[in-house]
């Protein structure tokens, strides 16, 4: 016996549904008896394996870019300098997993978040991990005293007009950006604050991947 | 788009939103589509947050044995609500046991209830869809002479949150009104393996695919087993029954 059930968006809203029972029906499929229904079911398996195989993607692509920063596509480039008047430039690390942390003193959960993020660069600066922590608008002198108070040992930079920040759309603090051997951004952090494990985890799998 | 929504000196998350909107639609229509099967009372809701919650603890747990050596220098980070920091197989593999204990103790058949979770998983990817579409999340490849286009990244693009959405919702309306039961367990086995097709399909208009073994796109391969054992399954317990009914016959 087949049940009908096709009038169930009578009055089109879902909480107006009725509840008739459902019962099942060995015979309710007249059409797909005997081998029918492996033939039909083999086709469909065939054809879903040749989409995915002609879909294949090219063994070189090239990583899109964007002027923003988004999940999969290339970070935007930047050059900054630190506290210690060294000059980074993003696209120079490329080959290493880079942690892009926005932050600034005045906000509580970027002061939080900073000794995890300090704890997993120094165990993890060995294999190819770097911070670029970037100051948003204060002075030099103000982000210096804030990295030795809290003993930071990376690079803490200065993005004294805000274009950086304006550039990675920075709408809140701190956000931080994940970005793998290839220059992509892997994943964005908006709000924190992060731990060392979190950091950690992010970052393992990056690093275990080849460029 | 609009991944981030501000309310006074709060910022937050657009996709976490959605995930709970999604959860609050698979209870709602998982528990109506159980009242339909004659599922006792609460049983529906019941294994859903058995499953979460044991899910979530194991997942919390998976992630600190990766990663212990961090975790025996902070041990008090194993509590702290942190979405980032949750082992998602482990989650799952225990939730599901914990799940499946509750329905044997509520003497309920676990593919009864799987018939019951069907639609419910159809409808939950729709709020998804929708949320990928809020944030620009799930976004297509670049599709300039495409006259249904959207602009997005910097591109005119595939509307694939869109194609997802419209497919998802016709997968409901299809397993909640049409979809034949010739056994239990035949909704859910229905639902998956159409699922999965639709991800076999639009796969290939996804603008973010991760290439895997050869080239193939990651999650085109996965979709294309996990409809494989659905139908597979689907034929054998189709068989079954109808071997079942002849023999009572």
């Amino acid at each position: 016996m087949v049940l009908s059930v096709g009038k169930r968006w009578n009055d089109g809203c879902l909480t107006q549904m009725k509840a008739p029972t459902l019962k099942t029906s060995p015979a309710a499929l007249p059409f797909f008896q005997g081998a029918r229904l492996f033939i039909i079911f083999a086709l469909v398996i065939a054809f879903g394996a040749a989409w995915t195989w002609f879909n294949r993607l090219p063994e070189i692509i090239a990583t899109p870019t964007l002027a923003q920063p988004h999940t999969g596509f290339a970070a935007p480039n930047f050059a900054l300098s630190s506290t210690t008047a060294e000059t980074f430039t993003l696209a120079d690390l490329k080959g290493k997993v880079v942690l892009v942390n926005f932050w600034a003193a005045w906000c509580p959960s970027c002061r939080a978040e900073m000794p995890a993020i300090d704890a997993a660069y120094r165990a993890n600066k060995d294999v190819g991990f770097v911070v670029l922590a970037v100051d948003q608008m204060e002075s030099a002198e103000m982000v210096k005293t804030f990295g030795t108070k809290y003993n930071l040992s990376f690079p803490l930079l200065l993005d004294s007009d805000g274009a950086i920040n304006r550039q990675y759309l920075v709408s809140a603090l701190p956000t931080s950006f994940f970005i793998d051997r290839r220059g992509v951004i892997r994943d964005m952090i908006i709000g924190g604050s992060m731990s060392r494990e979190f950091v950690e985890g992010k970052i393992k799998a990056l690093l275990e991947e080849k460029e | 788009m609009l991944p981030v929504l501000r309310l006074g000196p709060f910022t937050i998350p657009v996709a976490p939103l959605t995930w709970l909107a999604a959860f609050f639609v698979l209870q709602e229509v998982g528990d109506r589509a159980a009242k339909r099967l004659k599922l006792p009372d609460g049983v529906f809701s019941g294994a859903l947050l058995w499953t979460l919650g044991i899910g979530a603890v194991a997942a919390r747990l998976g992630y600190a044995a990766r990663y212990l050596e961090a975790y025996l220098a902070d041990p008090l980070q194993i509590i702290t609500l942190n979405f980032g920091t949750l082992d998602l197989v482990t989650g799952a593999i225990l939730g599901a046991a914990a799940g499946i204990a509750y329905l044997q103790r509520k003497k309920v058949s676990l593919p009864l209830f799987a018939d019951a979770l069907a639609p419910a998983l159809a409808i939950a990817l729709v709020v998804t869809s929708f949320g990928n579409l809020l944030t620009g999340d799930a976004f297509g490849v670049p599709a300039p002479n495409l006259p249904w286009a959207i602009f997005l990244w910097g591109e005119m693009r595939h509307p694939v949150q869109v194609y997802e959405l419209v497919i998802y919702l016709a997968i409901f309306w299809f397993v909640w009104t049409r979809a034949p039961r010739p056994f239990e367990g035949a909704h859910f086995l229905i639902t998956i393996a159409l699922l999965a097709g639709a991800r076999v399909l639009l796969e290939p208009l996804r603008g973010d695919s991760v290439a895997w073994l050869m080239g193939v796109r990651m999650a085109q391969g996965t979709a294309l087993v996990v409809m494989t054992v659905a139908l597979v399954l689907f034929a054998l317990a189709y068989q079954r029954a109808q071997w079942v009914s002849k023999l009572r016959a």
